[in-house]
């Protein structure tokens, strides 16, 4: 217990210092592989939200249930990404 | 405070959001979609207070669902109220359609059967919501692709009837009527033509797409020639209403957007010169 | 017909392929398209707009199963789970799952887990913007209240951990060179990966976490106290708070 207390003393300290210090710089930041708003927006979608603006392109009627098919993306060049893996339980 | 919304503007879309933010851009006003900033504390509405001190601004939603026979969505009423409240925009708009039923929502503009039973019961709805955001609503009439067995009327007709029971306003989309002029083979002039001059309040144009057997509302392209001349014709008709580019597919760069926005500006000098 | 009659055949139809003659009853058929054309284009329609709503949630798992095949998903999706609110960024957290659950996806159930982190991406993202505390008021807190000291992450931190290379594998879908970043043909799928996303102003991060972080952001997120956090981490402590006060990743603190 009260090596607990010498814990939560040194935490305490170590708190009051990471505050007085700061957050990491930009330039930290960036070495530690961080996205910024660029991608972000990806999530903020427009068209969703504006009726028929994107009644799908070059949408297919595709018939629910009749479609599966192996997948063919990027999944095809991840070793082991495809085969067939243990089944574990 | 709200700034005077006049000239022509465009729909803020998040490509351009950073841009708009940063510099100040000869935007005359812009009208965001407000289904997209109703996350309370969010990172959009952040975005959208801080572009409100800077630009007019009108809110354009598309989730009032204002044709269903559903229960009106109370929270969702009341996030686009608090928004209102917040940012105080020139004016509010949605869709005279429906776009969710029996629970399940489409997050699509479909088009109501025209009839006595529907005016009775959307323009209740409308005066509902307008009590509720204690303001004047401004409904849009949708492009559509299909017609009811069960229609008794025109769309104009129909339109006219729900705001004067509703007694609310118009935001005309002329591209929309002139893809459901095509769709449906009817006069687009006889639709500008019945439409009581006083209720608008705003125009949309944007660009469609020619599918062969029918045009359809993308928001794709630029504005066709066809619906340039149809706005011509609704400037003469209705003065110098506030107009909006609308582009939300293969958005282009601010200045196409705004080259387009400086066009409909050019028309309406044009015309009532 | 009433209206919302007409309205229960409609929509039935637009999440119903094999519902569509009911609807097209109540349709003209005229010009190019006869009725169940036209009802045809609204169900595209909806479908379209979920399909590219999904793609913009979803960009590395659209890749990972192809154009094609994401597009199927979507619609199978959107058919078995329609939206039922009006706020669209609420849509789509099933969609893991689904894909968890799907037949031909069984040998690949690592992407599930890929649509699992994309998804808290979109969660950070939409979470409440919040500012940090003034952590100089801890100074203020006497012995008693240390006792029941509580640290807070951000409403929009998310911790994730993953059998596979989650992480990794978003990453190597990513335009931007990074240090971490491998190619998808060099990389080790099955490696355990703890990721922590969160969202500081208008940016949104995402960081791998070595096994003691996660466990001790885990900790917090289930608001342990500072004694107990004590008791579990011992010397760690101090180190761990302090990196994760300079991150951003505790933003305040409260006595319980």
């Amino acid at each position: 217990m009260n090596m607990n207390k010498q814990v939560m003393a040194a935490a305490l300290m170590a708190l009051g210092m990471a505050a007085a210090s700061g957050t990491l710089s930009a330039g930290e930041e960036k070495m530690e592989m961080e996205k910024c708003s660029g991608i972000v927006k990806a999530g903020m979608n427009d068209c969703g939200a504006n009726g028929h603006a994107c009644a799908g392109q070059s949408k297919a009627d595709n018939e629910a249930g009749e479609w599966i098919k192996v997948p063919k993306g990027t999944c095809e060049k991840i070793t082991g990404g495809t085969v067939v893996e243990d089944k574990k339980g | 405070m709200s700034h005077p919304v006049k000239g022509c503007g465009i729909g803020l879309r998040f490509q351009h959001i950073d841009t708009i933010v940063d510099s100040n851009q000869p935007i005359p006003w812009l009208e965001i979609l407000t289904d997209n900033y109703l996350l309370p504390g969010s990172v959009q509405q952040d975005y959208l207070f801080e572009i409100a001190e800077h630009y007019p601004l009108t809110f354009h939603g598309v989730g009032m669902s204002l044709g269903s026979t559903d229960p009106l969505d109370t929270e969702y009423v009341s996030r686009v109220k608090a928004l209102v409240e917040r940012v105080n925009p020139a004016w509010v708009s949605d869709h005279l359609c429906w776009t969710s039923a029996h629970g399940v929502v489409t997050h699509d503009l479909i088009p109501l059967p025209y009839t006595e039973e529907t005016i009775r019961h959307v323009s209740q709805r409308i005066s509902q919501v307008q009590d509720s955001l204690e303001r004047r609503l401004v409904i849009e009439n949708v492009s559509s692709y299909l017609q009811y067995q069960q229609s008794a009327m025109s769309e104009w007709d129909f339109l006219c009837a729900v705001v004067e029971a509703a007694d609310c306003d118009i935001l005309l989309d002329v591209n929309n009527i002139y893809v459901s002029a095509c769709n449906h083979d009817f006069d687009p002039l006889a639709y500008l033509n019945a439409i009581p001059v006083q209720r608008v309040r705003e125009i949309h144009l944007a660009g469609y797409e020619d599918r062969g057997t029918h045009l359809l509302d993308t928001h794709g392209y630029p504005v066709s020639d066809a619906v340039w001349a149809l706005y011509a014709q609704a400037i003469q008709r209705f003065g110098a209403v506030p107009t909006l580019i609308e582009w939300d597919n293969n958005v282009p760069e601010l200045p196409v957007l705004l080259a387009e926005a400086a066009k409909a500006a050019e028309v309406q000098a044009r015309v009532l010169a | 017909m009433s209206l919302p009659e007409l309205q229960h055949h409609f929509i039935t139809a637009i999440f119903n392929r094999d519902q569509r003659d009911a609807a097209a009853l109540l349709v003209k058929s005229h010009g190019k398209l006869d009725a169940a054309q036209r009802v045809g284009i609204y169900r595209n329609s909806v479908h379209g707009i979920l399909w590219q709503y999904l793609e913009s949630l979803y960009p590395v798992c659209q890749q990972l199963l192809g154009a094609e095949f994401f597009e199927a998903a979507s619609d199978c999706y959107v058919d078995q789970q329609p939206p039922t609110r009006p706020f669209l960024a609420e849509y789509g957290a099933g969609f893991a799952d689904f894909l968890a659950a799907h037949p031909a996806l069984q040998q690949m159930l690592w992407i599930a887990d890929v649509a699992r982190l994309e998804w808290a991406r979109h969660q950070a993202w939409n979470a409440v913007n919040q500012a940090a505390a003034d952590f100089s008021q801890l100074a203020n807190v006497d012995a008693a209240q240390q006792a029941r000291l509580v640290l807070v992450l951000p409403a929009s931190a998310q911790l994730l951990t993953s059998a596979y290379a989650i992480h990794q594998v978003w990453l190597a879908h990513q335009p931007e060179d990074s240090p971490e970043k491998v190619a998808l043909e060099q990389l080790e799928l099955h490696q355990t990966q703890r990721v922590l996303v969160w969202r500081a102003g208008r940016r949104l991060h995402q960081v791998l976490l070595d096994e003691a972080t996660w466990a001790f952001l885990t900790a917090i997120q289930q608001a342990n106290r500072l004694p107990d956090l004590a008791e579990r981490f011992q010397a760690q402590l101090p180190a761990l708070l302090m990196t994760a006060v300079q991150r951003g990743w505790i933003l305040s603190f409260t006595v319980l």
